[in-house]
């Protein structure tokens, strides 16, 4: 559920010669999603590196157990809610992604902590 | 670790949303000699329109990144620049309220400390969000709001699949394809639910606008350029698929934008645009007590204001989206009139023998751009059978799982009133996004299945804490 559908594609980035305003990608680098190695460039969001992958579920819903990802890719639905380092509640659209973060699709409302998202 | 401290900012003037109505604002109060703060909850200014791609990104041709590409960078110059502004991003105002001296917005700064600004007047330019309708399948993985797909596209440069539809209602769905288009996506089709003959009954009162009817001419240029269909009185109806968007149905839709019996058409896509419109971001002038009215046009309530933006709470100023939906062209003039009201009322600001002059030429400028807008709106505004899209099964509140069969369960058998009761009766409303998603749809159902106007239902509105923050901030 959390993995790509058909693998073996080139990525979703947009590049050459369809990038019009010629933005250059700093080096790649790695995290984590799920335990499995996901590209990014810094400035992706968790978002951006997990749909340039193919990968659309982030999390499952509380109750109905319903595949989530992407809704307003703006931070406003929190739809696409996962676990950073252990943190709750993390917006993969707004989180910025960096080299060896762990992320983990967030299972219903995550379990118990004392603080949301802290 | 918590740090039980909050900093104190002191300013003439607090700014919320750094878009083009906050920008605006800030050069005004800035020209006028005036302080403010500029309040922004994303990493860079812009807002959604003018959103800029990651610092770490270069662009070598940023001047491609824009239609109007000079405009925004002045902006983003005036704020850098000026001694009397200070840019606050990553920063949420969680929560406000007047007190004797003026007004405290409390901010959320993620891995900060807490902070809280104190200023004499308060400008709020918040902006709008995406309003999607829901249809079977709608909270499928794949599909999202076309300000989703713009975003990822225009600031994130990457597509979201590899067979895209995008569908909705106005203008925006033109800049979004188009964008699609040349960055190489395979952009299936593009479905405009309204029909010309009902866009066109207005199209006497366009020509104020016809700057703007340019710039969508070149969207649609693009469009043909690239062989993209764009088909009007068409909605994406359904979707389907097994953990994400598979395919969606289309359907040809009758002027109420009721479903054309066996007009639907199957298309495989992986990834949906769904924008109809745009909702605005009324919790803090709901929280500070501006009055707000209910606009049937546009199927949402906007903030009143008198002609120098000042809402009907003093000392506080609103702009752009929060006053009625008109984009960037609205937004400007309008944000510019708030700051430069919002400042001539410090007593301490000593008047320029210009000022009327100026506020009278923004407010035309706003005035202008308002009746291009209404227009915009007239045509393409939501017609009442999108609510025959969704079955029982289909779920309204997405954060709390509510599905409309439940929604009509409650009203018909508690005999509900009001948005209110069918909130506490459901939990509609209730999850993360705080009714930001469901808020429209719930306030449609209502009025629609309690045979009541809209107008009088009420929403979901006034909470203390208008966004989601770590509980610890609320022990600083």
């Amino acid at each position: 559920m959390f993995h790509a559908h058909g693998t073996k594609m080139k990525d979703l980035r947009i590049r050459p010669p369809f990038e019009a305003a010629e933005i250059e990608r700093g080096e790649p680098f790695e995290f984590n999603f799920a335990g499995q190695p996901v590209t990014a460039y810094l400035g992706e969001t968790i978002g951006t590196a997990l749909t340039a992958a193919g990968i659309t579920t982030f999390r499952v819903t509380r109750q109905g157990g319903r595949p989530r990802g992407i809704f307003c890719g703006i931070g406003i639905c929190f739809d696409c809610l996962v676990v950073v380092e252990g943190r709750l509640n993390q917006r993969a659209c707004l989180t910025p992604a960096r080299p060896g973060l762990e992320v983990q699709p967030q299972a219903g409302a995550g379990h118990l902590e004392p603080e949301f998202g802290d | 670790m918590l740090t039980p401290e909050v900093e104190i900012f002191e300013v003439d003037i607090a700014i919320v949303g750094a878009g083009p109505a906050g920008l605006a604002a800030a050069r005004e109060v800035s020209a006028a000699g005036a302080t403010a703060a500029l309040l922004d909850s994303y990493s860079r200014p812009g807002g959604q329109y003018f959103k800029q791609p990651p610092r770490a990104f270069r662009a070598k041709q940023p001047g491609r990144l824009h239609h109007d590409y000079l405009l925004p960078q002045t902006l983003f110059g005036v704020v850098a620049e000026s001694p009397r502004l200070t840019l606050l991003t990553d920063t949420t105002v969680w929560t406000a309220y007047a007190g004797p001296e003026g007004f405290s917005l409390h901010c959320y700064r993620p891995d900060q400390g807490g902070l809280e600004v104190r200023a004499k007047k308060v400008i709020l330019a918040p902006g709008a969000h995406d309003r999607a309708l829901p249809f079977p399948g709608w909270d499928l993985p794949g599909v999202m709001t076309a300000g989703a797909i713009q975003t990822l596209a225009k600031s994130q440069r990457v597509l979201p699949g590899r067979k895209i539809v995008l569908s909705g209602s106005g203008p925006f769905l033109l800049p979004v394809a188009a964008l699609l288009a040349e960055s190489g996506a395979n952009l299936v089709g593009v479905f405009e639910a309204a029909r010309p003959r009902d866009i066109f009954r207005y199209s006497a009162s366009a020509w104020a606008g016809r700057a703007k009817l340019g710039e969508g001419a070149g969207y649609l240029r693009v469009l043909r350029h690239f062989g993209v269909p764009y088909k009007f009185g068409r909605a994406v109806v359904r979707a389907e698929g097994r953990e994400r968007v598979e395919r969606v149905s289309v359907a040809r839709l009758n002027s109420d934008w009721s479903i054309v019996p066996d007009s639907l058409e199957t298309l495989e896509a992986d990834a949906v645009g769904v924008g109809y419109g745009f909702s605005p971001s009324l919790d803090l002038s709901q929280l500070l007590g501006c009055e707000h009215r209910y606009d049937p046009v546009q199927a949402a309530s906007f903030a009143v204001h008198d002609p120098r933006q000042q809402s009907t709470r003093p000392g506080v100023f609103v702009a752009g989206e929060i006053c009625g939906i008109g984009g960037s062209a609205v937004a400007l003039p309008q944000g510019a009139v708030a700051g430069l009201a919002a400042a001539l009322d410090l007593s301490r600001v000593p008047a320029r023998p210009d000022d009327t002059a100026r506020l009278a030429k923004y407010q035309a400028e706003a005035r202008q751009a308002q009746a291009f807008a209404g227009t915009l709106n007239r045509m393409f505004a939501l017609q009442p059978g999108w609510q025959t899209w969704a079955t029982p099964e289909t779920i309204i509140c997405r954060c709390e799982e509510v599905t409309l069969g439940r929604v009509r369960t409650a009203i018909s058998e508690f005999d509900l009133k009001n948005v209110k009761a069918v909130k506490l009766t459901t939990r509609c409303g209730m999850g993360l996004c705080q009714g930001r998603v469901c808020g429209p749809l719930v306030i449609a159902y209502t009025a629609s299945l309690t045979g009541r106007d809209p107008a009088v239902i009420g929403s979901f509105t006034n909470r203390p804490i208008v966004r989601p923050i770590p509980l610890g901030e609320l022990a600083r």
